[in-house]
C-alpha cells in the first residue's frame, strides 16, 4: 500500500471515529437524528445533546489526541529516544505543579466562584498554562548553556521528579477535598471544554503544525543527526528551538485544558512510524495526527461507556483499554532499530 | 580549473583546534592544499584528528587561527559556499530507521532545494551520478539496515557526492570494513580526485592503503606538531615511527609496514627461494622459534606443493616441520 493510500485509510477511521462518538452516549442516537439537531432549523432535545455536549467534546478529542501525538513524535525524533514522550521534558509537571498551587494552597476557593467541576475552571487551565510555560522556558535556558540531547533528556525527567516531590508535598499539607479536586484533575477530562476554548486549542495546533510545515526540510535533514544537518547549511540552533517551543506549547496546552492524558503521544508515533514505513516527517506528522486523533476518539467512546448515565475518567481509558491493543500491536514489531 | 576556482583549495594557518581555549587539543597548525590532492590525516588516537578534520570542515568553530577556503576566509562564507567548498564523511555510519540508499543520497542535495525539499530533475540526475560513482547504483532501492558495512560507507560518501563539495573531508572510511572493502573505498577516493579534480582529505589508521594511495601525508605527532610531507617521505626520513612511538612497532623500509621491533633480525640461514624463506622465518618468528636451530632447514615448492626438509626428513605440512623444529 502506497502511504497516501495509508493516509486516506486513516482518515476515514478518524471520520467514522468522530461519527461514532456522536452517536454514541448515554443515550445513542442515529446518524439522520444528528444531522437534524445539526442542521435543521427547529431545534430538537438532541440539539443541546450535539451541540453543547458531543461534538464540542469529540472535537476536543481530536484535537487533543493530534497535539499530543505530534509532540511526542517531536520529542522521539529530537532525543533520538524511542522512550521520549510529549511528557519527558516536564511540561505537565509544570503544570501539575501550578494547579496543585492553586487548588491546595485556597487561592482556588476564593478564586473558583463556586465552580463545581474541577475541568471546568478558566483559572486551572491558566494556572497550568503559566506552569508548563515555565518549566518550557527553564528548559530552553538550560538547552542553551548545554547543548547535549541526553543532558536535556536527564534534566527534563529530574525536573518532573522534583516537581512531583514537591506536589506530593503539597499534598500532604492539604485537606482531603482539595487532594481530591487535584486527583479529579490529573484524570483528565475531555468534554469540559467551551466552544471559545475550542477555538483557542485549534488555532493552536494550526499555528503549531504551520511552524511544522515551514521547518519540515530541516526536520527531515536532522534524522541525518545534528553534525550532518550543520554541515548542509541548518540553522540547528533556531530549529531545535522552534521544536522544543512547539512540542512544549501542544503538550502543555493540552494537559491546561484536558489534564495530563498518557500514553497517547508514547505510543501514536511508533504506531505510524510502523504504518507509514516512512522517515520522513512530511508524512509521518499527519499520520502521526491522525492516528493520535482517531485512538483518542474511540478512548473516548468508551469512556463514554454507551448506554449508560456515567463517563470514565480519560486517562484511565487510554491506559486501560488503549494500551493493550497498542501493545499487542507492537509486540509483534522490532522497535530497537527506530533510533540507533 | 576555471576562473571561479583560486589556486589554492584549503589552507590554514597558525589554526588552534579543540573545545575550549584553555585545553586545545592542538595549536599553531599551519598547510595548504590544492585542488586535486589527496591527503591522508594520520596520527595516534587522541591526536585531533578528527577535531582537525570538524575544524576544516566548518563543523567546528576554531579556537585561533585563519581559515581560507577557495581564496576566502571562512568567516565570511555563507551556508551555501560552505556547503559547496566542504562535504564530510563521519566516523559513524549511522541506519535510519526505513530510510534507502537514494533517500539517504537525495538528502545531499538539501543546500540546493527550496523550502519543500522535492528535488528536481537536475537534482535527481546528480543523485544517480552519485550513486553510480560509489558503485551502488543497484542497491539504491534497499533499506540502509539491509547494507553490509562497505555498502553502507558507499551509500554515506554518495550523498556527500550528491552535494557536489569540491574538498571532502572523511573521517575514518574505512573503520571496521573487510580488507577488499578497504581496498574499494582507498581506490574511489583516488578516482574522486583523480577524474573530478575533488580536494579529499582523509583521516585514516589504514597506513599501508594511504601510503598507496594518497599524495600527501599530515602526520599530527605526539608534540602537537602538524608534518606535512610526502609519504615515501615520512617512510624513508623514519617520522613515520611517531604513529606508534612508545609502542614497541617500528616500520620496516623493506617490507613497507609496521612490524614489532628487534624481529626479523635473526639469520635462520634458511635455503629455497627468498619468497618462501621470508615466510618461513615469518612463522618461525611468531612460534618463537630463535633457540637451537639446526643447520640444513630449506623448502622447495613445485605444483602448488611445499616440501619442508631439516636434515633427512621432509614435511608436506608446515606445522609438522614447525613440531619438530620446536622438539629438537
Amino acid at each position: 500500500m502506497s502511504k497516501t493510500t495509508i493516509l486516506i485509510f486513516l482518515v476515514i477511521i478518524l471520520f467514522a471515529g468522530f461519527i461514532l462518538s456522536l452517536c454514541l452516549g448515554s443515550v445513542l442516537l442515529s446518524p439522520s437524528q444528528i444531522i437534524d439537531a445539526l442542521f435543521s432549523a427547529k431545534s430538537s432535545i438532541y440539539t443541546d445533546i450535539i451541540v453543547e455536549y458531543r461534538l464540542p467534546k469529540a472535537i476536543t478529542a481530536v484535537i487533543a489526541g493530534m497535539a499530543l501525538s505530534i509532540s511526542g513524535l517531536l520529542m522521539q525524533n529530537f532525543f533520538r529516544n524511542p522512550l521520549a514522550g510529549p511528557f519527558v521534558l516536564g511540561v505537565s509537571s509544570g503544570a501539575g505543579l501550578f494547579v496543585a498551587i492553586l487548588i491546595m494552597t485556597g487561592w482556588y476557593a476564593g478564586l473558583s466562584l463556586g465552580s463545581i467541576d474541577i475541568h471546568q475552571s478558566t483559572v486551572v487551565s491558566i494556572a497550568a498554562i503559566l506552569g508548563a510555560m515555565a518549566v518550557l522556558l527553564l528548559l530552553l535556558l538550560i538547552q542553551s548553556i548545554n547543548k547535549d540531547y541526553t543532558t536535556l533528556l536527564i534534566v527534563g525527567l529530574m525536573i518532573s521528579s522534583a516537581v512531583s516531590a514537591v506536589i506530593s508535598l503539597i499534598q500532604y499539607f492539604s485537606q482531603s477535598q482539595d487532594i481530591q479536586r487535584y486527583l479529579l484533575w490529573t484524570m483528565g477530562s475531555l468534554g469540559a471544554l467551551s466552544w471559545w476554548e475550542i477555538s483557542g486549542l485549534a488555532i493552536a495546533l494550526l499555528v503549531c503544525v504551520t511552524v511544522l510545515v515551514i521547518i519540515i526540510k530541516p526536520l527531515n535533514a536532522l534524522n541525518l543527526g545534528e553534525s550532518y544537518a550543520l554541515s548542509m547549511g541548518v540553522k540547528v540552533q533556531t530549529v531545535r528551538i522552534l521544536i522544543l517551543l512547539t512540542s512544549g506549547v501542544l503538550a502543555g496546552m493540552i494537559t491546561a485544558y484536558c489534564g495530563p492524558i498518557g500514553f497517547i503521544g508514547l505510543a501514536v508515533p511508533h504506531l505510524s512510524r510502523q504504518f507509514l514505513k516512512t522517515f520522513h516527517p512530511a508524512w509521518l506528522i499527519p499520520g502521526t495526527a491522525i492516528t493520535g486523533g482517531a485512538i483518542l476518539l474511540f478512548c473516548d467512546i468508551i469512556a463514554q461507556v454507551p448506554g449508560m448515565d456515567f463517563v470514565l475518567p480519560i486517562n484511565t481509558v487510554t491506559a486501560l483499554f488503549g494500551a493493550p491493543w497498542v501493545i499487542i500491536y507492537l509486540l509483534r514489531k522490532k522497535l530497537s532499530g527506530t533510533f540507533n | 580549473m576555471t576562473d571561479k576556482y583560486n589556486d589554492i583549495a584549503l589552507e590554514f594557518d597558525s589554526l588552534s583546534i579543540g573545545y575550549s581555549k584553555n585545553e586545545p587539543v592542538a595549536t599553531n597548525l599551519s598547510a595548504k592544499v590544492s585542488w586535486g590532492e589527496n591527503i591522508a590525516l594520520v596520527g595516534q588516537n587522541g591526536s585531533g584528528k578528527s577535531t582537525l578534520l570538524k575544524t576544516l570542515s566548518l563543523l567546528q568553530a576554531k579556537l585561533h587561527g585563519t581559515i581560507t577556503i577557495n581564496g576566502k576566509n571562512s568567516d565570511h562564507l555563507d551556508d551555501k559556499d560552505k556547503a559547496q567548498f566542504t562535504g564530510i564523511v563521519l566516523t559513524r555510519r549511522e541506519v535510519i530507521a526505513n530510510m534507502t540508499v537514494e533517500d539517504l543520497v537525495m538528502l545531499g542535495r538539501y543546500p540546493f532545494t527550496p523550502w519543500h525539499g522535492r528535488l528536481t530533475k537536475e537534482d535527481l540526475k546528480k543523485v544517480s551520478n552519485a550513486l553510480e560513482a560509489t558503485g551502488i547504483y543497484k542497491k539504491r532501492k534497499s533499506l540502509l539496515s539491509e547494507l553490509s558495512d562497505g555498502q553502507l560507507q558507499k551509500a554515506w560518501i554518495a550523498r556527500v557526492l550528491a552535494q557536489e563539495s569540491k574538498i571532502l573531508f572523511l573521517d575514518e572510511p574505512t573503520s571496521f570494513l573487510d580488507q577488499p572493502s578497504k581496498m574499494e573505498i582507498f581506490g574511489l577516493i583516488s578516482d574522486l580526485v583523480r577524474k573530478e579534480n575533488k580536494t579529499v582529505i582523509t583521516a585514516t589508521h589504514d597506513l599501508d592503503l594511504a601510503i598507496q594511495k594518497c599524495h600527501r601525508f599530515w602526520l599530527l605527532n605526539e608534540k602537537g606538531e602538524l608534518v606535512d610531507k610526502l609519504p615515501e617521505e615520512l617512510i624513508m626520513d623514519g617520522s613515520i615511527n611517531d604513529l606508534f612511538a612508545g609502542k614497541g612497532f617500528e616500520f620496516d623500509l623493506d617490507q613497507g609496514r609496521f612490524i614489532r621491533k628487534n624481529k626479523f633480525s635473526r639469520n635462520y640461514n634458511i635455503k629455497g627461494s627468498p619468497h618462501l624463506v621470508k615466510w618461513v622465518e615469518h612463522a618461525f618468528n611468531k612460534h618463537n622459534i630463535s633457540e637451537n636451530i639446526p643447520e640444513k632447514l630449506s623448502v622447495t615448492e613445485s605444483d602448488k606443493k611445499l616440501i619442508f626438509r631439516l636434515g633427512e626428513k621432509e614435511f608436506t605440512r608446515m606445522s609438522q616441520f614447525l613440531e619438530s623444529i620446536k622438539s629438537m
